[in-house]
Formats: structure tokens, sequence, C-alpha cells
């Protein structure tokens, strides 16, 4: 039967633990408290270290919380993150997403910077400073900066915050010997623009019973022994990881098995763990995927997706992975296209005067359980100092 | 500046360029049955693009005529915006074998994407199409097709081929 106006925004009869308000998902006011409550207070993953190679190598980040920044290799090898912001007239130094540069010069009046985050020039200085300012005083901003899990360089807004092995915790325990192995390479990358809610694409990510959206899934996994047995585990911090599975590809015409695979994983096997707030880790036998948020307002968000292989991989290794990554993850991929459709349409929906998101499946922690997303906004509410069902 | 070229070589490029057009056609109708029979056996599709953040080239789709066969007759089973693609092509340059039976053709495109419901259009992907043909008994045939896309936000993708 269908539900009157009332009925529609009554409260449904489970736990508010179990069903989220929908203001959560498009209210200005709350996201502006989540860049500062929860973005600007937890680790982000900004890039890989593949990404920057070489000394004086760069890679601009926009972070979640709002900033811009560089993450910087330097003249010692170590990876530095700063503000991407002359401490002088406030411009943007690195324009280009990536580059090698010795010295990081902005354009506007030619400050020049070292990798250390140093400024070494000032054009005609003591002219204009005399004594009373010096290089000394135009030093960039740092950030917090851990590499870790696989070679991903986290940056961290807050000075205070735990460290990044605290955070994370056990959450990638399960994945640390693929990861950790030996060294990953970066082959893909791209950048998907959708008007919803960052936490509906985080969403998506903590559950499965949206299986039923993708033809390719059913297929290879749900229709496959071992699918309704992957339980969730959820870890401090609001993370969450997905027991895994052995795919079967070939059920889907056309595919073909996993020839390759991750140090410390069987043939076809599959890991899933999401971080809070907005990052997931997807591997999937011969490569891994790595979703980051970049929320931009309550309702438009970029997802920054990453494949990786291993940097060991010849050439006929890494186009296999490569195929296999984009036969469901790139942009003309079978599975991610629907997974941005659906959150597409949510983000259409999902406004003033809609019914509760409901969350209440429970089937002993298991695929089609939502714990995974129960989790998240256990966490979410408690760094928020609200709860996310508005009660 | 003026240009001299031989009859012979115009009426060459206008009937690649012809057949180039129809097959956008074709591609904009979706008539993917149509457009496979233009394509050889030995028919490969690959979309390219450069991602200047990871300072690689990249390959989004890699398949042979039987790889796109199978793609074109899985799109039925899947959820798929059903926005309609639009191309706007227009044929460069073309470079012809001695013989005249084979030649690399470079095009550039801009796709546009048109919602169903209320018909608003946006510009989906700029790139160009390298394509190289064959002159066969039944006219010219896609031997090859690659894509390289300069846009790289694809917003939600897409299940069709550009």
């Amino acid at each position: 039967m269908a539900r009157t106006p009332a009925q529609w925004t009554t409260q449904p009869p489970v736990p508010s633990t179990h069903y989220v308000d929908p203001s959560v998902y498009t209210d200005p006011q709350i996201f502006a408290e989540e860049r500062e409550k929860i973005f600007a207070k937890t680790w982000f993953l900004a890039c890989h270290e593949s990404e920057i190679p070489e000394k004086f190598d760069y890679r601009t980040f926009r972070h979640p919380a709002g900033r811009n920044l560089m993450i910087v290799r330097g003249d010692d090898m170590q990876i530095r993150a700063f503000y991407n912001v002359c401490p002088h007239r406030g411009n943007t130094i690195l324009y280009n997403p990536s580059g090698n540069a010795k010295h990081l010069i902005c354009i506007f009046h030619a400050f020049a910077f070292d990798s250390h985050g140093s400024c070494v020039d000032i054009p005609r200085e003591k002219a204009g400073y005399q004594e009373r300012l010096s290089k000394s005083d135009f030093g960039l901003r740092t950030v917090r900066c851990e590499t870790g899990f696989g070679g991903f360089v986290y940056v961290n807004l807050d000075e205070a915050s735990e460290s990044l092995s605290d955070f994370i915790g056990e959450a990638l325990g399960g994945m640390l010997k693929s990861l950790n192995a030996e060294p990953l390479e970066v082959f893909s990358f791209h950048r998907a623009q959708v008007d919803t809610n960052f936490k509906l694409w985080h969403d998506t990510n903590s559950e499965f019973y949206h299986d039923y959206m993708h033809y390719h899934n059913r297929q290879t996994s749900m229709l496959q022994p071992g699918y309704f047995e992957r339980r969730y585990t959820p870890f401090k911090n609001g993370h969450a990881e997905v027991g895994d599975q052995i795919v079967n590809y070939e059920a889907y015409e056309g595919f073909k098995g996993r020839d390759l695979s991750f140090p410390g994983m069987v043939q076809n096997q599959w890991k899933m763990v999401d971080l809070f707030p907005g990052m997931t880790y997807n591997l999937r036998g011969s490569s891994l995927r790595i979703d980051t948020v970049m929320p931009v307002s309550a309702t438009s968000t970029f997802i920054e997706y990453r494949g990786l292989g291993l940097k060991s991989d010849t050439p006929d290794e890494r186009a296999q992975r490569v195929r296999d990554y984009n036969s469901i993850w790139g942009p003309f991929g079978r599975n991610l296209h629907e997974d941005l459709l659906g959150v597409h349409g949510q983000g259409k929906a999902l406004g003033r005067g809609q019914t509760f998101i409901v969350q209440a499946r429970e089937e002993d922690s298991t695929i089609h359980d939502e714990i995974g997303m129960r989790h998240f906004y256990a966490e979410w509410s408690a760094r928020m100092g609200k709860a996310s069902s508005g009660v | 500046m003026t240009v001299e070229t031989p009859a012979s070589e115009d009426r060459a490029f206008r009937s690649v360029s012809e057949f180039l057009y129809r097959a956008c056609l074709m591609l904009d109708a979706r008539n993917f049955k149509d457009w496979l029979d233009v394509c050889t056996e030995e028919f490969t599709y690959v979309i390219r693009a450069f991602s200047p953040e990871i300072r690689r080239d990249m390959v989004f789709l890699d398949l042979d005529l039987e790889g796109m066969t199978t793609l074109v007759k899985h799109l039925p089973r899947h959820n798929t915006d059903q926005s309609t693609f639009t191309r706007h092509m227009t044929v460069y340059v073309a470079e012809f074998d001695a013989a005249g039976t084979a030649c690399n053709v470079v095009s550039s495109v801009a796709v546009y994407r048109t919602e169903l419901d209320g018909g608003t259009t946006h510009l989906f992907a700029l790139g160009r199409y390298h394509d190289t043909l064959k002159m066969t008994s039944g006219g010219w045939r896609f031997a090859a097709r690659e894509v390289r896309l300069e846009t790289r936000n694809l917003g939600i993708g897409t299940h069709y081929p550009l």
C-alpha cells in the first residue's frame, strides 16, 4: 500500500541506528561541519608513492576539507606535504597536477621554495623588506604526511591527531601481505564528478545488497559458492572489511579467470576494505582499485579512482592487469557505470521532504547485512556530535 | 595556402570520409550490428587517454572483434544510462598506402550526451579517432579504431563504445 505524506516522513519502526535522516545527504550546513569535524581531523589518502618516484617530483591534491595541498618528494627522497599556497599573496604555487621541480616557484612574484618547504628566494628581498621580513618568514605551511599500507601517501590537517597506523588500526590487516610484499604502481587514474553526496558513494562501497544492480556481479559472484558466507568485520574509527570470495569470472560470457594475482592472494580472490570517511581498498586478484571521495559541496562530489599493479610487472603482465581492471572498473567498465548511475539517481531523488534512508538489514553480518553502513554512521555521529538519524 | 592534390586523392579522401561519417551515424543510432559488420576479423578497439596526473598513457577499453561483439550482446542485460550520444566528427587527415587499399585516418570527435528526460545536452567527451581502414570487396572496413580521449572526467561513464 502506498504511504501518505505523513507516513512517508515518519521514522521507520526500527532502532534509530538503522536509518539516516535524508538531510544528512543534502544540507550545506552539515557538509560544512563534516569538512571541519571529520575531513580536517582524519587521515586521508592523497596519492601513491609511484606517482612521485623521483626526487623533486610533486603531485597536487585537493583535500576534501577544502585545502589545496602539494605532495613533494624531497632531495632526500622523503615525501612531504604542504599547502599549495604562496605565503606572500596567497596564489596557487603549483598549477599542474604533477611534475618535477627543484624549486617550487610562484608565478606571481617569483618567490621560490625548496623541496623541504623553505623559502629560498625573494626577488629584491632587501629592497622591499629591509630587515623587517626575510625568507624565514615565508616558509610553506607543512601538513602531516605518512606513507604506508601499500605505499599510499596519507595526509592529515590535524597536528594533534593520532598516527596513521593508529587511525587505520587492524582494518587492512587481511590485505597487508598483498599490499606490502613488493612495491605497487599506479597504472590508471580517473576522476568522476557526480551530483550526489560523498557518503552515498561510500555507502555503496559499504553494502553488497546492491549486487542486484550488477549483471556481472550476479553472474560471477552472487550465483557462486561462498557469496552469502562473506562477512563484514567492523573496526575502530568507522572502518570495515568485507570477507573474501573466489570469483568465477568465466560465468560472465566473454570474460576469463584472472591468470594474475597479487602476493598472498589465491587466483580470483576478492578482498575489500572501506576506510572512514571515504576511501576504499578493493583488491580483485590481478588489480587493486582505490577509491577516494573529494566532495565539493553537499550535493556534488568528485571520486578519484586509481588502478594499481605490481611495479615488477612485465609489459604483458601489466597489460593483462589493465584489461582486467578496466573490464569492470574503468569509466567504460561493466560495474563502475552502474554504481555511479545508482548514486547519481540518489542525488537526483534526495532532498527536503524525503523519506529516511533505511539501513536495517540484519543477516548475521553476512554480505547483504547493512552493518557496514551502520558502522560508518556510528562513527559519523560520534565525530559530528549528532545522530545521523536526526533523532 | 592552396594545396594542389590529384583528383584521385580527393576522391579517395571523400570515399574514406563518407565511410567514416556513415559509421558515425550507425554509432549514434546504436546500430552496433551494422557497425560491427563494417569491421574486419582482425579488428581491435581501444580507448586511450593520457593522464597528466600520473603522467602515463592509460587504456580504458581494449577489445578485439569478438570482445566487442560480446560487449554489445550484453548491453541489454546491464543497468545503463539511456541518454543518447551524438558525435560531431571531422576527418582531418587520411594517409593511404601505395596501392590505395589501406589508410590511416585521424579525425576529431566530440561526443554529446542528451538526457531522455527534458533533452538537456552536454559535452560528454572530446578526443580523436585514429582509424586504420582496409579496402575490401565490400568497400572500406575498420581494421582498428583507437579513440584518444582528451576528456578524462567522464561523469558516470557509460557502457557504450564511443
